[in-house]
This record gives C-alpha cells, sequence and structure tokens, in this order.
C-alpha cells in the first residue's frame, strides 16, 4: 500500500461512481408506495439529506481538516476510536456484500442469465481487493477517467431516448400522500454508503473539501433525478415492473443503425462496481490497520477480500438471503451510526477538548 | 511480482470464468438464434409455439444446406409457453437464444381470450429485450411465421417493416414494454396491428399489416382501418412521418407527406363534468394535386389546400374519438392519464366509474396545418 493524499477532484469522482452504481442499481419494488413522478423528486431530493446527514462531519473538518472521524476520536479516547473502527469496518463490509449480491443480481439475471456468474464473481472480488492494495490514489486516478466514460456513456444513452417521453407516462406528486415519500426518501438515503465513506476517508483528500463535497452532492442528485425522469417520461408503468430500470431503459434506446444499448451500459455498470467494492475494501482496510496496530493493511486487506467473496458465494446461493441481507432496516441503522451517531460523538469529544 | 502481470492474471481469470463449465450453452454453434415467436391457444389450453429461426448452418460449406435453409421454423406444444419453447431442444439440440427475436406474434384465439396469460415469459425473462415489436395475427401466429418466402426470415421482413413504419402514419406499432406498461394502467387499453398474410405472384406468400387491434382489460375488442390507425396514432402523438391523401370540397385529390406532428392533450373540469381540448398541428409538404395543371398555385389557392387537410385531419379525429369514448370506452390515446395527472381526487374518486365519465365527457378537436413545400411545380404566388 501507498499512502498518499488525493485531490478532491479524484475522492470525489470516486464517489461519483459509487453513486451512480446505487442509482443503476435502484430497485423499485423497495420503494412501490410511491409512484413514479415522486420517484423523480426523490431523486432530487438526496440533495437535501445528503447536506443534512453531513453537518456533524463538516462542522468536524472545520477543526481538524485531514484527519478522519475516528482518527478525532482516538486523540480522545483511543478505545473508542478502536470500537468506531470496528463499527465502521463492519458497514464497510456489510455495503460490499450487499453490492456485490447486486452484482450478482443483476449478472446473473440480465447479463449471463443462464449460467452460473458465481466463480467470475469471486474473481472480481478478489480483482476490487488488488485494487484497494494499489490504494486510494490509483483509484481516484481511475476514476476520473471512468468518470468521463460514465458521463458520455449515460448522457449519450439518454439523448437517444429524448423523443421517446410521453408526458402522460408521469404521476401526479405524493398521490399516496406524503408520509409514504418521506419514508422512502428515509430509505433511498440509508444507501448512501458515501457518506460513510466520507467520514473515514476524507481526511486522505488535499483540499477543497467543502466545494468538491457540495459539487458532488449537487451533480450526483441531478444525476439521479435526470435518470429517474427518463425511466417514468420513457417506460412509464413498466419501469415498476423491471428489477433494474435502467438496464432496461437503456435496451430500449437506440441510435440510428446501433440498437440495444444495454450492452455499454453493462460495461459501466460493471466497472463502477469495481471501484465502488474497492473503495469500500480501502477505507475498511486503512481503519483497521490505523487502530490496531497488529494487523497491517496488506492482511486486513486479504482477510476483506477472503470474507467478501466467501459471503457473496453464500448469499447469492438464494434470493431470500439476498432479501435479509438488502434489509432497508439494517442500512438505515448502518447510515445512521457511521454518518451522525459516531460522527455527533467525535464532535462532543473535539469540543470537550478543546474547552479542556 | 510486477502490477501488470497481476492485473492480467485476474482480468483473464474474470474472463475466464464466465460461464463457469457451462461452454456447451455459451458457444454460438449450439444456440439457436430465434427471430420471431409466434403463440396460439389450443382447445386443451395448452399453447402451441412456432419459431422462426436462424440456420446457422446455412453458411457452412460442410452441409448440404441450401439457402432455403436459411430459416428454420419449429412448432413446439406445452403446457406453458415457456416450457414449449424449451422443447425445441429436443428437435437438434440446440438452446434457443431468445436476445435476437424481432417480433412476437399473438393468436386471435389468445387475443380474444386475454393476452397477459402469455406476456408473462416475455416481461420476465431478460434475455427478451424490451423492445421487441407485438402484433396480432389475423388468425393463427403458425399461419404467419409458417411463411417462408424464397429463404428470406419472414420475422425479419415483419421487423423492418415495422421500423420503416415510422415514415408511415397508418401503422400503430407497440414494443414489449409499451404493451407490459398498458397492462398496468388501469383499464390494460392498448392497440396491435394485426398481420395478414398476402399471397403474391406463384407460390409467392409475404406478410402485410391491414388493420389494427383495439384491446381493452387485456382482451381483443374491435378493429380499426388503417386510415383510423392514423387518426388514432394523431392522438396519441405518435405521429412521425407519414403521408395521408383527401379530397378538396371542390372534389380534387392531394396528397400530402407529413414532415413534423405534434398533439397537445389537454383536460378541464369545469362544474363536474370533464373537457377534453385536443390540438394536432402538422407540418406538411404538398406532394401531388389532381387537376393540378388547371389550377395554379396561389395564396388562395394554398389556403383552400391547407383548410381541406385541415378539415380531413379533424374529422377523422373526430369519428376515431367518437368510436373510442363513445358507449363501450376503450382509450387506447390514454386520455384517463390527463384526469389522473391534473385532477387526482377527482380521479380517485371516479375510479371505479371511469368509462362512464369519460364517455359523458367533451372532445373538442381543433387541427392547424402549415403547409411548408409544395413541390418542385412553379409556384403562381412567386
Amino acid at each position: 500500500m501507498t499512502s498518499s493524499k488525493l485531490s478532491s477532484f479524484q475522492f470525489f469522482s470516486l464517489l461519483f461512481l459509487t453513486r451512480l452504481l446505487t442509482i443503476f442499481t435502484y430497485i423499485p419494488a423497495y420503494t412501490k408506495d410511491i409512484l413514479l413522478s415522486d420517484m423523480v423528486l426523490m431523486g432530487a431530493l438526496q440533495c437535501v439529506t445528503d447536506i443534512l446527514l453531513l453537518l456533524p462531519v463538516y462542522f468536524l473538518f472545520r477543526k481538524s481538516e485531514n484527519k478522519s472521524v475516528t482518527e478525532i476520536i482516538a486523540e480522545r479516547s483511543p478505545a473508542a476510536a478502536k470500537a468506531a473502527a470496528v463499527i465502521y469496518c463492519a458497514v464497510f463490509l456489510y455495503f460490499t456484500l450487499t453490492t456485490v449480491s447486486r452484482l450478482d443480481l443483476f449478472a446473473g439475471t440480465i447479463v449471463f442469465s443462464e449460467t452460473n456468474v458465481n466463480y467470475t464473481l469471486i474473481f472480481a472480488v478478489l480483482s476490487c481487493g488488488y485494487g484497494a492494495y494499489l490504494g486510494i490514489e490509483a483509484l481516484g486516478r481511475g476514476a476520473v477517467l471512468m468518470l468521463v466514460l460514465a458521463a458520455a456513456t449515460v448522457i449519450f444513452v439518454l439523448a437517444t431516448l429524448t423523443d421517446d417521453i410521453d408526458t402522460l407516462n408521469f404521476t401526479p406528486l405524493f398521490y399516496n400522500g406524503a408520509a409514504p415519500f418521506l419514508k422512502t426518501l428515509v430509505k433511498s438515503a440509508s444507501r448512501s454508503v458515501e457518506l460513510a465513506v466520507i467520514a473515514a476517508a476524507a481526511g486522505e483528500v488535499k483540499d477543497g473539501k467543502t466545494k468538491g463535497c457540495l459539487i458532488w452532492i449537487i451533480t450526483s442528485a441531478a444525476a439521479a433525478a435526470l435518470i429517474f425522469f427518463f425511466e417514468a417520461g420513457v417506460m412509464g408503468e413498466f419501469t415498476s415492473t423491471q428489477l433494474f430500470p435502467f438496464h432496461s431503459l437503456a435496451a430500449i434506446a437506440d441510435f440510428s443503425m446501433f440498437r440495444r444499448l444495454d450492452s455499454i451500459i453493462t460495461v459501466v455498470w460493471l466497472l463502477c462496481a469495481f471501484f465502488k467494492t474497492a473503495l469500500l475494501f480501502y477505507c475498511a482496510a486503512r481503519l483497521l490497520s490505523l487502530h490496531f496496530k497488529r494487523i497491517s493493511f496488506n492482511a486486513a486487506l486479504a482477510a476483506f477480500s477472503a470474507v467478501s467473496a466467501a459471503g457473496c458465494f453464500y448469499v447469492t446461493g438464494s434470493i431470500n438471503r439476498f432479501v435479509i441481507l438488502d434489509s432497508s432496516t439494517v442500512k438505515t441503522i448502518s447510515i445512521f451510526l457511521c454518518a451522525l451517531l459516531i460522527p455527533v460523538t467525535a464532535l462532543i469529544l473535539q469540543r470537550r477538548k478543546k474547552y479542556a | 511480482m510486477p502490477k501488470s502481470i497481476i492485473t492480467a492474471i485476474l482480468a483473464l481469470a474474470v474472463l475466464l470464468s464466465i460461464g463457469g463449465n457451462e461452454i456447451y450453452k455459451n458457444d454460438i454453434g449450439n444456440r439457436l438464434i430465434i427471430q420471431g415467436i409466434g403463440i396460439d391457444l389450443e382447445e386443451d389450453n395448452s399453447y402451441t409455439v412456432t419459431v422462426q429461426a436462424i440456420n446457422t448452418n446455412a453458411q457452412s460449406a460442410s452441409t448440404n444446406e441450401t439457402v432455403e435453409d436459411t430459416v428454420k421454423i419449429y412448432k413446439v406444444s406445452g403446457m406453458t409457453v415457456q416450457t414449449a419453447i424449451k422443447r425445441i431442444f429436443e428437435y437438434e439440440g440446440h438452446i434457443p437464444m431468445y436476445s435476437q427475436n424481432r417480433i412476437i406474434v399473438i393468436g386471435k384465439k389468445i387475443a380474444e381470450t386475454g393476452i397477459y396469460s402469455v406476456i408473462d415469459f416475455f416481461a420476465r425473462d431478460a434475455d427478451n429485450g424490451p423492445s421487441v415489436y407485438v402484433a396480432m395475427a389475423k388468425d393463427t401466429a403458425a399461419e404467419i411465421l409458417e411463411v417462408t418466402s424464397g429463404g428470406e426470415i419472414v420475422a425479419k421482413n415483419i421487423d423492418l417493416a415495422l421500423q420503416a413504419s415510422e415514415y408511415e402514419a397508418e401503422i400503430y406499432k407497440p414494443e414489449l414494454y409499451e404493451v407490459i406498461r398498458e397492462y398496468y394502467s388501469e383499464d390494460s387499453c392498448f392497440a396491435l396491428p394485426v398481420l395478414y398474410v398476402n399471397e403474391e405472384s406463384g407460390d409467392k406468400k409475404s406478410i402485410r399489416v391491414k388493420e389494427t387491434a383495439l384491446f381493452c382489460d387485456g382482451k381483443y375488442n374491435s378493429s380499426l382501418t388503417r386510415s383510423e390507425t392514423a387518426a388514432l396514432n394523431f392522438l396519441c402523438d405518435d405521429v412521425y412521418n407519414g403521408t395521408f391523401a383527401f379530397k378538396t370540397s371542390e372534389g380534387e385529390k392531394v396528397s400530402m407527406n407529413i414532415v413534423e406532428s405534434e398533439t397537445e392533450r389537454k383536460v378541464k373540469l369545469v362544474n363536474g363534468a370533464l373537457r377534453f381540448s385536443i390540438k394536432i398541428s402538422v407540418t406538411v409538404d404538398v406532394a401531388e394535386i389532381y387537376d393540378g395543371k388547371e389550377k395554379e398555385v396561389d395564396l388562395k389557392r394554398l389556403e383552400e389546400l391547407k383548410n381541406g387537410a385541415q378539415d380531413y385531419l379533424k374529422n377523422q379525429a373526430g369519428e376515431l374519438t367518437g368510436k373510442l369514448y363513445s358507449e363501450n370506452v376503450c382509450d387506447v390515446p390514454g386520455y384517463s392519464r390527463l384526469i389522473y395527472q391534473k385532477y387526482p381526487s377527482f380521479y380517485r374518486e371516479n375510479k371505479e366509474n371511469l368509462s362512464a365519465v369519460m364517455s359523458e365527457s367533451s372532445y373538442s378537436i381543433e387541427v392547424s396545418v402549415k403547409i411548408r413545400r409544395v413541390g418542385h411545380e412553379n409556384l403562381e404566388v412567386l
């Protein structure tokens, strides 16, 4: 592992890719209480939930810019920092498993529906582990290139569908009331593992964190709203019947003699999954090696890769296991802990230190 | 070990592990590339599936198969569509591959009993693209897909004809995702093109779209002629290009090319009654005027042509609206969605009784035609 600082643009490019994957793998069945236009609004309002959830981290980093949340806690209580690091690691491992399981569901249902993709996924997980081993700066550099490719592909696919939008496909806002909408918005926010990544790894970013973060929040909410807008406008209620609506949208898209642009999207999808998993591995291994001196970064990384590969092998064998793993409640608790509870605790400890 | 070697090893491992040990399934030579699927309902409620597929051996020098064998036709039966299709494997050991399928043809009997008994397979299997066309056979789907026209793949021809119908307003051509989307609407109304077998010179046969079938509650309801289909496309705002011909008040025949069309659909709730307003704006080029030699095209004549086109389109759209929204409402243009969007509370209150509400509503249709060009012939106005 080579420890180095990465630029704000590289870091938030990585986070944009992980958010893009979250949008791609959005499963409408989880948000069946809301209608299509609410889904578009939910995408746009994601920026509000992101800002609210990042406030404690923002105040924390104002005083200790180049440290992670656990490092700030360690200044006051090393034991509490160790506990926080373990929680973060568990959350990163959990989100890695859900990411890889969703990828398996996608690959096994849509890309290679008639073949067994378990072995491919295991090698893919190991590749992600190797990506994390190369360090966050290497991932950041790759993410910038990938961001250009992903943005160009998504914009191209959406542009070809502009004529297919039918305004009759949109639904009235809040038809089922505001309560289901708010509940779904919270559910949607609970998928934002990026908030935990910011808390755990933003200390490695050179400068311009606040500006970069604001741009990331706005662009990722705009991307979500735009993609959901096209899904609702082009496919209408068909969106709700699909496991991965964005893939179906790309399958409908055509341009000149090219039909079924889903194959291009599939490539972007798989690469986004690589960056997300590698980033989560890196954050988990770094935290563990930082707070437990006996555990080296490489050993932690190897352990995470092995556990994730084994976990993925187990979970993907049954759709029941996937549904249990992908629980919104667990995700909500995870994000509540990593984005609110631990940073607020760190903030209190930081203030105490100041006035001590 | 150098990073590049590790990267290469991992990349190779990922690539080579795709598909695991199921090489047989992945070899294109062992796959049956399906081009068209036709489904018919039998007396005993089982399904007969007729499949038109590319013969991958046709180009092989090692076989004796001729050009006529480019397409292969299989007919299989089963309790469900999926069990029937899978039986194709028993013929030559080839595994069906649906991703290249171009059309799904539904037999009339299935259409009359409701097409959703068979559409679930296509919705659930991701290998079937959501943009595959769906059509209804005039009689049986087998009759359509058993046509072999001089070695041509008929399913491909139908697909290309439907694709090209973007330039023909008289053909309605929904894709699979649109049919499934309408199923999830409250009234499940949609339309499908109806395919006929056309006898041509000699033994040659071809497939033609001659009318459009209307479906309500997922079941076949009635049919529209081609000119009525053009009106339906105008009401649905689905006209991109095409032609239409009419007679002016003086009885001369005129044909026009549609360059651009847009339909604005609105609804207003006035004193508890709904008023739908449909504004069709069309830009056209004059393509042909019978007796054109007798009369020069001046400004007055341009006005007459414009008015003639407007009256024609308005009558067509008006007659179709009357047909769709009279006693047995068949809301293929989806105007109930306008109520849903603009007056959600009213929609909620009248959801169970929407057909009656829509049949009692008023529909005003305005058509505005703009003539862009009149062709190469000398224009008097200049």
